[in-house]
């Protein structure tokens, strides 16, 4: 009797187990508490002629442009500021810190100066829109030395965002 | 008893989660990039796929045309797959023409096993000496025509061919 009662139950779990089965499926949602940042694109400056004369070549965090002063000749290529997501508590403000000082890029023992670090929004305050989700995007200028040699240039710049 | 001790650990986990995943400041690293250019610079974007075939007791080819259009003639079956011509990016200085030289002989493409393939028939969407645009970018796509044998042997065959540009 014991064991039949038993069996009985075990068959009940089985029936139940089999029910769950059916209707699996998945929901899912992302839980964000206090603020994180997320790289999309890096600072790509694009390809470019260097001549006897220096140049620079400006990114626009605003509106994703390049331009050139001077002896560098600009080509076709991927380019654009660097883009984050920030992603926070609706209409909180937050502290943007983007890098101050000029970084070196380099390729071999080769390397070129960024520096004049731009953003949208600008650095110090901002505030994240009630969606919660802002796009962040960081332009600079590139110094470009007479006779640049070839190369694929490239360095490393840090961004922080945090809760004031 | 059990349940007791079930509740009181679920009230614990819902209150810890949020404080255990609570971030109030980050950092994160992007890379600044930037590409000099000495005069004149190829770049392959894509290989010459003449994608996948069945062979039979026929003998065929496989022509790939610049525009990435994927014909047949003979005993080959071609098999939906990716193919498509090759793809190559030149920059350099702007309006400035070039010399642009593709393979003129066959090459062989093999398996692992040493079976071979000839390709042949090479043709560009470029003339010999193309220009340059005004922002020093010119895109150039390669076709050629495969020759498949009687019962060509199965595998995945390969092989390089070599474009070169030149002032």
């Amino acid at each position: 009797m014991k064991f039949r009662i038993l069996a009985f139950f075990f068959y009940i779990l089985c029936m139940h187990a089999a029910v769950f089965a059916q209707v699996n499926s998945n929901a899912s949602a992302t839980i964000i508490r206090g603020i994180s940042l997320s790289r999309i694109t890096d600072l790509r400056f694009g390809a470019m002629i260097s001549t006897e004369t220096p140049g620079t070549v400006v990114i626009n965090p605003f509106d994703s442009s390049r331009t050139a002063v001077g002896g560098v000749i600009l080509i076709y290529s991927d380019i654009g500021p660097a883009t984050f997501t920030i992603m926070g508590e609706s209409n909180a403000n937050f502290i943007l810190t983007i890098p101050s000082s000029p970084i070196n890029i380099s390729v071999r023992d080769q390397s070129m100066v960024v520096d004049e670090w731009t953003s949208s929004p600008a650095r110090g305050q901002a505030q994240i829109p009630s969606q919660g989700i802002m796009q962040l995007n960081i332009g600079g200028t590139l110094h470009v030395k007479a006779n640049q040699a070839w190369g694929a240039y490239s360095g490393s710049f840090s961004v922080t965002v945090s809760y004031p | 008893m059990i349940k007791i001790k079930l509740s009181t650990v679920l009230i614990l986990v819902i209150l810890l989660y949020p404080y255990s995943y609570a971030q109030q400041s980050v950092l994160q690293f992007a890379n600044a990039t930037g590409r000099v250019i000495d005069r004149l610079a190829i770049d392959k974007l894509d290989d010459l796929r003449f994608g996948t075939i069945i062979s039979s007791k026929t003998p065929g080819t496989v022509t790939i045309s610049t525009e990435s259009t994927r014909s047949s003639t003979g005993g080959v079956t071609l098999i939906p797959s990716d193919y498509g011509a090759s793809f190559f990016k030149i920059l350099g200085t702007p309006y400035s023409s070039f010399a642009l030289t593709i393979p003129t002989a066959s090459i062989y493409i093999t398996n692992n096993n040493n079976a071979s393939m000839e390709v042949k028939t090479w043709t560009k969407d470029r003339p010999a000496r193309p220009t340059l645009n005004s922002m020093g970018y010119l895109e150039v796509r390669i076709g050629a025509t495969l020759v498949v044998d009687t019962f060509q042997e199965i595998g995945n065959y390969t092989g390089t061919f070599t474009v070169t540009v030149n002032y």
